[in-house]
């Protein structure tokens, strides 16, 4: 399972999947096109798009291929946990200063991915150590 | 560890692509094991010291702090 890999031109399917959807995003809010509906679709084509990219193959995989794509996945989770406990307090600054007493601290709703993502983290981290 | 890779590459004259080649790896996975950024398996240990015929031993070299 962690050798799991698409092949290499997934990279490049991932990218075009993700820019295709940004732009068509972009291009559908400059002309005034109601795009609520639209972009719960397109937020979950660009993940699948990053999925991809993320679990391509490299060009040239090798031995340091797997620690350094396990050390980035580690950093991204890392990141993603900064980023779901700061960014709250960020918008209600912001709201703060544009809009004084009405700002409103509400909280970024990621936070039931990233207790599966510990949980499943811890879970495989003990497995692994157990096998190994 | 420190290794003696780069030294025998040159006793060679072999670039880094060509060792490269010569074990299936990346340029920069060549490079990184040279900077000490990268300790490789022992699989590949023993394809570069069967490159440039010698010891494993002979090319990567334990220091005093690896014995902590």
């Amino acid at each position: 399972m962690l050798n799991f890999r698409f092949p290499s031109c997934f990279f490049v399917i991932g990218i075009v999947l993700f820019l295709l959807t940004l732009f068509s995003v972009i291009i559908a809010k400059a002309r005034g096109v109601h795009v609520e509906t639209i972009q719960v679709i397109a937020t979950d084509v660009m993940l699948i798009g990053l999925l991809f990219c993320s679990l391509a193959r490299d060009e040239n995989e090798d031995e340091m291929t797997l620690p350094l794509r396990l050390k980035s996945f580690s950093l991204a989770f890392i990141c993603g946990v900064v980023y779901a406990l700061v960014i709250p307090y960020i918008e209600f600054g912001v709201d703060f200063i544009m809009s004084g007493r009405d700002a409103a601290l509400e909280k970024v709703d990621v936070s039931p991915i990233l207790i599966f993502m510990l949980g499943i983290r811890i879970m495989f981290f003990h497995t692994i150590k157990r096998l190994s | 560890m420190k290794n003696r890779i780069k030294v025998a590459r040159a006793e060679f004259d072999m670039t880094q692509e060509e060792l490269a080649k010569r074990i299936s790896v990346s340029r920069q996975t060549i490079n990184s094991i040279e900077k000490n950024r990268y300790v490789p398996s022992t699989l590949l240990a023993l394809k570069m010291a069967h490159v440039f015929d010698k010891r494993v031993d002979e090319l990567f070299l334990l220091e005093e702090g690896d014995w902590n």
